[in-house]
């Protein structure tokens, strides 16, 4: 037996001539798919190139180690590093130590599970950069897998500096606006104090002196009943006195006037509002007048009015469904004056609430001291405008605020 | 000092309105108390001679407001105001719309007598102005259409021999008008003459 006969049967049949041509045909076109299908992955491919090279986010792809497989040139922007001297280094070398352990865990979980875990496409990280700094990013991921069954993963990195110093402007500007409140909300109640204690002070200086009328009649000029009665007057105009200085102290605090657009003031307010109004779920309608006259007054104090309004107008919906949240702001010129109308669907005026909302120390709400429309009112009032509530239909409140249109030296509105 | 002034106390707070009733009173004054402004409006007798002392802010109308109102409805009373606490433009518009003065609380008796004494005084020669006045017409209502333009002639100081050229009437005619309208006049000069037509706008007693 010799040892061919061991081996299985491999013999095919023979092909006949008309069986190999027709196998010859189906290769020539097999290849000529394949070269087309070269060309076209290669333009594809291009075009992926370019978008990666031109996006203005910093691209880096890594394998499953972490190790960078790929930089576009928009990483140097980012990192100061050259895209190449990047490929082979660790991705997570490059986040912060505080956070490297979060694109790990996320990858390593993405490796076991096969899933995206909840922060794959957005984690806000920070990158060292080649001078050391750390700079924050957006990070999104990725993934893809290969022909070898390997996973490489894109990772997006979106610069957050201008977003950062963005939120930072406008937390800000709320905060000088809350300090300007809280300013103005001492100035109230000083004010308040001033006009309570003055009228009790009042009585106390006048029946004093009254008595050390009477009692001079009656009485030695020596007599220290005299000297008692003078001291209660002189008191009582000292203790007038420390309010009245508290009243000046505070109103340092004065207006600057410039002619200003009232509109831009409730942008500008709108803007800082816009997460909280987000977050309460409230639907705001804006419709502000084209070609609005300015109006004479101070930028700062014309925002806390409008601060003010707009809050007051979310608080009072706290108890509506959120489906029935809304807030109106609409502004419009008249004659004489420019108007701005805050509408909201909560829960109205109280009885007999248009004018006593206005009072300092009055509210609705729990937490309230009741100062805020307090605000409004008097910086209306020293603005020559004026503020008005009344309730809105079908439900809730629109609170009016009219302030003098600008004037020109001749005293003419424009 | 008039014992038939009134003070008109107008002021929310009842400790300071009380206060100052009292040391009006024992000044000799009348007083009335009101707690509004409004209450004031229906409640005061115009015809009574005295002051106001008016509290700027009260719930409801305030005194700024009623010092307004007061003045474009012609009451001639003298406004004292009185504010809890010296607000200068609020003063301004206060002085400026014709009040005597302005209180700001808390204020001495010394400086409250003071002024309620000077607001009686101008109320006072107020009131005598306007006597005169309506004296003077009373008087000047007694006189014939013809003695009228002898008195005027003689106002605009025409001799009598000019105003009986002027007329075209005898010296004796005019000299006996004119007598006529000195004795109903009651006056003795032609200067007492000139100053009680003072007290007369001309077309009020002047009829053509």
């Amino acid at each position: 037996m010799s040892v061919l006969d061991c081996l299985p049967d491999m013999s095919v049949p023979t092909p006949t001539p008309e069986d190999l041509l027709k196998q010859n045909r189906q290769l020539r076109r097999q290849v000529v798919d394949l070269t087309a299908a070269v060309g076209r992955l290669k333009e594809t491919s291009d075009l992926y190139r370019i978008v990666a090279d031109t996006a203005a986010d910093a691209i880096l792809c890594v394998d499953e180690q972490g190790e960078i497989i790929y930089a576009n040139p928009s990483s140097k922007t980012l990192l100061g590093y050259s895209p190449a001297s990047l490929i082979g280094k660790s991705l997570f070398d490059l986040i912060g130590e505080e956070h490297r352990h979060i694109p790990r865990k996320a990858v390593q979980s993405f490796l076991s599970t096969g899933e995206e875990p909840d922060n794959w496409s957005g984690m806000e990280l920070n990158v060292i950069s080649s001078d050391g700094s750390l700079i924050p990013v957006d990070v999104s991921f990725g993934e893809v897998r290969g022909e070898d069954g390997h996973y490489r993963f894109s990772g997006y990195l979106r610069d957050l500096r201008p977003r950062k110093k963005l939120e930072e402007q406008a937390r800000e500007r709320l905060s000088a606006l809350a300090h300007a409140n809280r300013l103005k909300s001492v100035g109230e109640l000083a004010s308040g104090l001033a006009h309570e204690l003055n009228q009790p002070l009042s009585a106390i200086c006048l029946y004093a002196d009254l008595a050390l009328t009477q009692a001079r009649e009656l009485t030695e000029e020596t007599d220290p009943l005299l000297d008692g009665l003078e001291t209660i007057v002189t008191q009582a105009q000292r203790a007038a006195q420390i309010i009245s200085l508290l009243r000046e102290l505070i109103r340092k605090n004065e207006p600057r006037r410039q002619p200003i657009d009232l509109n831009a003031a409730v942008q500008a307010v709108l803007h800082l509002l816009k997460s909280e109004l987000e977050t309460r779920r409230i639907q705001l309608t804006v419709r502000l007048a084209d070609e609005q006259p300015q109006i004479d007054a101070d930028r700062t104090q014309v925002e806390q009015i409008v601060l003010n309004l707009v809050q007051n107008a979310m608080d009072a919906m706290e108890d509506v469904l959120p489906a029935q949240r809304r807030i109106e702001i609409m502004s419009q010129a008249t004659t004489d004056m420019v108007e701005l109308h805050v509408v909201d669907s909560g829960c109205g005026l109280p009885e007999g609430g248009e004018q006593q909302v206005f009072e300092n120390f009055f509210t609705t709400k729990a937490q309230g001291i009741g100062i805020g429309l307090g605000i409004c009112r008097s910086i209306a009032e020293v603005h020559r405008g004026r503020i008005l509530a009344e309730n809105a239909t079908p439900q809730g409140a629109r609170f009016i605020l009219q302030l003098p249109r600008h004037q020109d030296e001749s005293g003419e509105s424009v | 000092m008039n014992q038939h002034s009134v003070i008109n106390v107008v002021d929310d707070d009842p400790a300071v309105a009380q206060a100052i009733s009292v040391v009006s009173r024992s000044l000799g004054y009348r007083v009335a108390v009101y707690r509004s402004a409004e209450d004031f409006l229906y409640g005061h007798d115009p015809s009574q001679p005295g002051c106001i002392l008016l509290d700027v802010k009260m719930p409801g109308m305030s005194g700024l407001e009623l010092q307004r109102m007061l003045r474009d409805a012609g009451v001639t009373l003298p406004i004292i105001m009185m504010s809890g606490h010296g607000d200068i433009p609020m003063a301004v518009e206060a002085m400026s719309s014709g009040a005597v003065t302005f209180l700001e609380k808390p204020f001495r008796m010394k400086m409250l007598t003071e002024q309620i004494a000077r607001a009686i005084e101008i109320d006072n020669s107020l009131r005598d102005e306007r006597e005169r006045t309506q004296d003077a017409r009373s008087r000047m209502d007694q006189l014939t259409d013809k003695e009228r333009v002898v008195l005027e002639e003689i106002v605009h100081g025409l001799t009598n021999k000019q105003i009986a050229e002027k007329l075209g009437l005898s010296i004796r005619a005019i000299e006996d008008r004119r007598s006529r309208v000195m004795r109903k006049l009651g006056t003795s000069s032609i200067i007492e003459l000139i100053e009680l037509v003072k007290h007369v706008p001309p077309n009020q007693s002047f009829s053509k």
